[in-house]
């Protein structure tokens, strides 16, 4: 908070802001030549000010996390119409569950939980849309392409159908561990669960890959 | 000497090649090796798998479609949430049989006639088998899951939801009432 009111000091203080539903912008504490770019405020300075209902403030926060969520969207939802939906979907989860986060864990990790859960949900509701990974939809130039391309990205189908069939926490911790490339201790954080948990996933998962990827 | 076969978390630590402490090992033992070279593969597999970067032009435009979401969001009427009408009843109740134990309960509070209401009398709430009030009890005396991992996860209308979304003063007063409604001292 105290680096909140150092970047913004009328934020907080402007007797036209309210909290809740019904949030108003106080445009005259916007960012200004006097005062520091929001592109600079900390993540939790932004957090504070989005809070206190500048949306301009979780504007900023999406342009700088809105890549990496949508990388672990698109683990979740391999089409990229989907994966916009699911990253859609995240930020505004996290804007509205704002007034719970308190900062324990890195805003990076916490929407990284979000996208996790939202993930989840819809791996829970829909068929997973590996459909247009099938052989018959490989590129329409794969006479372009040379065998050793072709063979590749059919294995890669094949990975990723694999991944599908995983059991979701398994599915959630591959992702995270090594899709997303986070240590375990990163993946247990954004997981929710301990870092003995996500090894065991992921050991559980590499093996009935093993397996899945073995037989064909 | 090979000794005992590797654990599960030692064979990941020689998957992810984190340490070579158990090199010894694996040179000795063929078992453990195509084990970790086996995962290892698979591994490489799944780490190869590629996230096609959408052109520069599509970050814009997606910040631009969250931000106009989140505005769209902002302006629109509260829905009632399940939550809001099972807390007012609660809530209700709560006060309500705060008031009747400190009109009747002998020696305490002033002699004071209430109203009867409709209803309350005939529930039972210390043997209530009402998931959502024993939890929303267990939930206040020890603090609930205040994290926020786990703020995250409560769907709207849950009862941690709602108490996630209390006051350390309203908590407060939340847990002398419960306590009182289960008579404890």
């Amino acid at each position: 908070m105290a680096e909140f009111e150092h970047c913004w000091p009328a934020i907080g203080h402007s007797a036209s802001m309210t909290h809740g539903a019904d949030r108003l912008v106080d445009e005259s504490a916007a960012p200004s030549a006097d005062r520091p770019s929001w592109g600079q405020a900390s993540d939790a300075a932004l957090v504070e000010a989005a809070r206190a209902g500048h949306t301009q403030a979780f504007d900023v926060l999406v342009e700088r996390h809105q890549r990496a969520v949508y990388r672990v969207c698109y683990r979740f939802a391999p089409r990229h119409e989907d994966a916009s939906d699911l990253t859609q979907d995240t930020f505004l989860r996290a804007y509205r569950a704002l007034g719970s986060y308190r900062g324990q864990a890195s805003f990076k990790t916490w929407l990284y939980r979000i996208a996790v859960n939202a993930g989840l949900s819809r791996v829970a509701q829909r068929t997973p849309a590996t459909e247009l990974l099938e052989e018959g939809h490989l590129t329409s130039n794969a006479l372009e392409q040379t065998d050793i391309d072709i063979d590749r990205h059919r294995r890669a189908v094949k990975v990723r159908a694999a991944i599908d069939r995983l059991p979701p926490r398994q599915r959630a911790a591959i992702i995270m561990k090594v899709l997303n490339d986070q240590s375990h201790e990163e993946a247990a954080r954004a997981l929710g669960c301990s870092v003995g948990t996500v090894k065991a996933n992921v050991f559980h998962a590499l093996r009935k890959l093993r397996h899945w990827l073995g037989e064909s | 000497m090979i000794g005992r076969h590797l654990t599960r978390e030692r064979l990941l630590a020689a998957v992810d090649d984190i340490d070579g402490s158990d090199a010894p090992h694996l040179l000795a033992c063929a078992r453990c090796r195509d084990e970790v070279a086996s995962l290892r593969a698979v591994l490489n597999e799944v780490r190869d798998l590629e996230t096609p970067e959408p052109s520069p032009l599509y970050w814009d435009a997606l910040a631009k479609r969250i931000g106009a979401a989140v505005r769209q969001e902002q302006h629109a009427p509260a829905p009632r949430r399940a939550w809001a009408a099972w807390f007012g009843w609660a809530s209700g109740l709560a006060v309500a049989s705060s008031l009747a134990l400190l009109t009747f309960a002998p020696g305490q509070g002033p002699s004071v006639s209430l109203p009867q209401v409709a209803g309350i009398e005939e529930i039972d709430l210390v043997t209530s088998t009402d998931e959502n009030w024993d939890l929303l009890v267990s939930l206040a005396e020890t603090g609930g899951p205040w994290t926020d991992e786990d703020a995250v996860n409560p769907p709207p209308g849950s009862v941690e939801q709602l108490v996630a979304e209390l006051t350390d003063e309203e908590r407060t007063t939340l847990v002398r009432l419960l306590e009182s409604e289960r008579g404890v001292q």
